[in-house]
């Protein structure tokens, strides 16, 4: 009985000291100024060591620039979930991190709010970096990477897509990501389409698939980062690879890996405002201050993505500027990924892909 | 008399899987989604047949060895641990486990069973492997159930001339058909869902489950991925229904065996055969935990010798830290909406055992169909009120979400000790107990245990949910199991292996105080027993009393 008396008292008490700190939060601050609660702005990433990069670099320092709160969460890319919230209003996110594809079906489909460029200043962008409904967030690159201990003795390293299809030359599998988009565009590359031929007619799918069926069976595929680093470290010979998780391998792992931004497919990931956010305003302001480039040499130095601000390509040395998919010259020897193209034909390609898979 | 009772379960698994299959392919959309409902179908029957034969004759094999009468409680021990393992780890320690370079896919090239230049890891035969090692568990749990019941008729039919086949055919498998039947339509219905090991390991086989998660997030082609759902729900809640209705028929058919197993010769090495296969993921996670490499290297132990900084870094890491309070609060969630309801319903129809029984095959297909398709269903439900998506909170969403497996699994558990329950409730009524009293002494106390393993299990479902937390609040939760996708898509580090482990360790950790507490009573009463008895004797002057 003892127990149970004290177990009622520590509840009750429990239970005063909650309403006492509602209570307290509520009440105003007698005889100081009004103090006008700050706004949040609510951020969403792709999660993981990045998002905390961002947010301590870009994110706290900019929103405390523009005078307001913010709020990073994770999502993993759920691009329906995120259409769907946004559709039915539920949607609670003022800035959200997304692929090309998500801006341009998300911009088409009229759940994106269009940027106001006359706020934030496109001449402060790397070229390309610029959407109707999306700020550049990052540059990145699908490059040919491979492992230096794996190539046989003797052998050159590989220097461009053909040598990802040369077997012979190159023993081994080939890690690819599981995604139509970048491996279509590499397999013509490698069948020699000239990169300013490849989007000029639209993309061959049939051909590229044909290329890839050569070497069908030493495909090994990856879907996140974590699988790509692990492949390219213990599995695969070389890989078609974000750019980024080689440069982590090479400064985080040490592992002897090494890449060419020849014939890359050079990206950006986005920076959009939700067409029901309830902060737009605010939202503009924090995309008119992103492009001076506050913090984003410091994603370029921890994850090897190029910042899409010129400003901070200015304050990166040179030895890691001739890394990053942003230098000129690198980004001069890919080809510049065409998500309108993709935007229009994505769905009949990936029932292609899928069926190809599937030995069809 | 033997057809007529080999033919009716198995009648009974035709018509599902059949009418299944027939529903499952009109709602198929088109050409590709066809082909992978045949690669999931094959896969789901590669895996099953597996499972069956790795979980069949080693745990009859382990119920024959006199001499080690304990293991088949460790088969069902190293089983029940082996689930702790979230499925993100799980699937990269396999890939590390596989690599071409690594010393397994080595040896297979060198030994020719495996073709120069192909890789291993992310081949059919890999993801087979996998998901055997994933379900290889259930299988054994299901048939350690029933398997015992056999006891010694096989020897006694020997004894009096039968030969191996007529004893197979007219005794063993007459009897563990129905739990046979059961293990494998529950293996089955699992892989219709699987994604996360296929795509990890870097399969190109693309499931049902696959195919839906590309329709959602690469081309948000909602309509079809929810008409995939469908009809992945189609084939699979009438092989859950039937696997239902056999352990339905199974707890009310099972019996105690007169007298235990003669031992079978040459067994002991099949009998532990599954502890091998299920020690393997256990392993290579330590492994990878261990070892100084930055990346997940099978090898970097053996070089370089271990290391604990990847568990200083797990328990250090803010990230980790930072989903601590999230994944708390929404496994309490998930607790509260699972084991009150549940036992409140237990309670309720108590003393209607047709309702009972209801509410047992009910609970058994939610726990069965697959999470994925059941997940995506719910979120098509819950976008068409977004006021209650907006209004409640995210954890707690989340939480509810877990909740509906919960439920199930807080149920039967509960439901474990209904007939008892029942006569001690008579039993109190007719000593004059009060209504109150009857919760109180006699109720709650009974139901206590399956509570406390309610509590754990949805723990378990906590830790490795990404769907329910992800899909159904507006705001995804950060909780333990998400922070490890998250991690494992920008970069898996041994710290992730070493945070699965300290996972696994805190699911052990409750394990052990919830059976401490189960067990307390007994212990005290022992303890009272050891201390007590001699100081009596010494009070009353009785020497040598014990």
């Amino acid at each position: 009985m003892k127990w149970k008396r004290l177990a009622f008292l520590a509840t009750g008490l429990l239970f005063l000291a909650a309403c006492a700190q509602g209570q307290k939060t509520n009440e105003k601050q007698p005889g100081g100024p009004l103090v006008r609660p700050k706004v949040t702005l609510h951020f969403a990433s792709f999660g993981g060591s990045f998002q905390d990069d961002l947010d301590r670099a870009v994110i706290k320092p900019i929103c405390r620039e523009i005078g307001c709160d913010s709020q990073v969460d994770a999502y993993s890319g759920e691009y329906d979930h995120l259409a769907a919230t946004i559709k039915n209003g539920t949607n609670p996110f003022d800035l959200v991190h997304v692929e090309t594809r998500f801006l341009i079906q998300g911009g088409k489909g009229g759940l994106l709010a269009p940027i106001n460029w006359k706020e934030v200043d496109e001449n402060k962008l790397v070229p390309g970096a610029k959407n109707r409904f999306g700020v550049g967030l990052l540059a990145w690159s699908l490059v040919l990477a491979w492992n230096q201990s794996r190539l046989p003795a003797g052998t050159p390293p590989p220097s461009s897509w053909k040598d990802f299809f040369n077997i012979k030359k190159y023993p081994g599998p080939r890690a690819l990501r599981n995604t139509p988009e970048g491996n279509i565009e590499l397999a013509l590359l490698a069948d020699g389409v000239k990169p300013q031929d490849l989007y000029k007619n639209g993309l061959d799918v049939d051909r590229a698939l044909r290329k890839l069926s050569t070497i069908k069976p030493y495909i090994s595929w990856w879907t996140s980062g974590a699988e790509l680093e692990q492949k390219l470290s213990t599995s695969c010979i070389m890989a078609a690879a974000w750019n980024g998780r080689v440069f982590n391998l090479k400064k985080a792992a040490q592992v002897p890996v090494a890449f060419t931004y020849d014939g890359s497919i050079n990206q950006f990931d986005w920076w959009v405002i939700p067409a029901n956010s309830a902060h737009k305003n605010l939202a503009m302001k924090f995309l008119a201050a992103f492009v001076n480039g506050q913090g984003q040499d410091t994603i370029a130095k921890n994850f090897g993505y190029g910042p899409v601000a010129l400003k901070a390509l200015g304050a990166i040395p040179p030895d890691l500027l001739e890394q990053l998919p942003s230098d000129p010259t690198n980004a001069k020897l890919g080809v510049p990924f065409d998500g309108e193209w993709w935007a229009q034909n994505e769905a009949a390609v990936e029932k292609r892909w899928n069926q190809w898979l599937l030995g069809h | 008399m033997r057809i007529p009772r080999l033919a009716s379960p198995l009648l009974l698994i035709a018509l599902a899987l059949i009418g299944g299959w027939i529903a499952a392919w009109l709602l198929l959309p088109d050409e590709v989604a066809h082909l992978s409902f045949l690669v999931t179908i094959k896969l789901g029957i590669e895996v099953t047949a597996l499972c069956l034969l790795l979980g069949s004759f080693p745990l009859y094999a382990a119920l024959r060895q006199p001499k080690w009468p304990k293991l088949p409680h460790v088969l069902v021990a190293v089983s029940l641990g082996s689930l702790l393992i979230p499925t993100i780890a799980r699937s990269l320690s396999l890939s590390a486990l596989f690599s071409f370079y690594g010393p397994l896919a080595t040896g297979l090239r060198v030994m020719r069973l495996w073709p120069q230049g192909q890789p291993l890891d992310s081949s059919h035969a890999a993801v087979v492997i996998a998901l055997v090692t994933l379900y290889l568990p259930f299988t054994l749990l299901i048939l350690s159930e029933s398997m015992p019941s056999l006891g010694r008729m096989p020897d006694v039919a020997g004894t009096l001339g039968a030969g191996v086949l007529q004893t197979s055919l007219r005794v063993t498998i007459p009897r563990l058909l129905r739990p046979l039947a059961t293990a494998g339509l529950v293996v089955f219905s699992q892989v219709l869902g699987v994604i996360i090991t296929p795509r990890i390991l870097g399969s190109e086989d693309v499931t049902l489950a696959v195919l839906i998660d590309d329709l959602l997030k690469r081309t948000m082609n909602t309509p079809e991925a929810l008409r995939i759902a469908w009809a992945e729900m189609a084939l699979a809640i009438p092989v859950a229904a039937v696997a239902a209705y056999f352990i339905e028929k199974e707890r009310t058919a099972r019996a105690r065996p007169l007298q235990p197993a003669l031992r079978f010769r040459g067994g002991r090495v099949l009998s532990v055969i599954p502890l091998v296969i299920l020690a393997v993921v256990p392993g290579a996670l330590l492994i990878l935990s261990l070892g100084h490499s930055p990346i997940l290297s099978m090898a970097s132990l053996f070089q370089s010798g271990p290391t604990l900084e990847w568990f200083r870094r797990a328990l250090l890491e803010p990230g980790f830290r930072r989903v601590l309070l999230p994944s708390f609060m929404v496994w309490m969630a998930a607790a509260a909406f699972s084991i009150f309801p549940a036992l409140l319903v237990s309670v309720l129809i108590l003393p209607y055992p047709q309702v009972r029984r209801s509410f047992r095959l009910l609970a058994l297909v939610l726990l069965f169909v697959p999470q994925n398709a059941l997940g995506v269903l719910l979120f098509m439900v819950l976008s068409r009120f977004p006021a209650a998506q907006a209004s409640i909170p995210a954890w707690l969403l989340g939480g509810m979400g877990q909740a509906v497996p919960g439920f199930a699994f807080a149920f039967l558990l509960m439901d474990r000790v209904g007939d008892r329950l029942r006569r001690s409730l008579a039993l109190a009524s007719t000593l004059g107990a009060s209504a109150w009293q009857r919760l109180l002494k006699v109720a709650l106390p009974n139901l206590a245990p399956s509570v406390a393993a309610a509590f754990v299990a949805t723990a378990l479902i906590t830790l490795d949910d990404i769907i329910f937390v992800r899909y159904l609040p507006r705001l995804p939760v950060n909780t333990a199991a998400t922070e490890l996708f998250g991690r494992a898509r920008y970069g898996a580090a041994p710290d992730l292996a070493a945070a699965c482990i300290l996972m696994a360790l805190f699911i052990l950790l409750l394990v052990a105080c919830g059976h401490i507490a189960r067990e307390f009573p007994a212990i005290r009463r022992r303890l009272v027993a050891s201390v007590g008895r001699p100081k009596v004797a010494a009070e009353l002057g009785v020497e040598g009393a014990r």
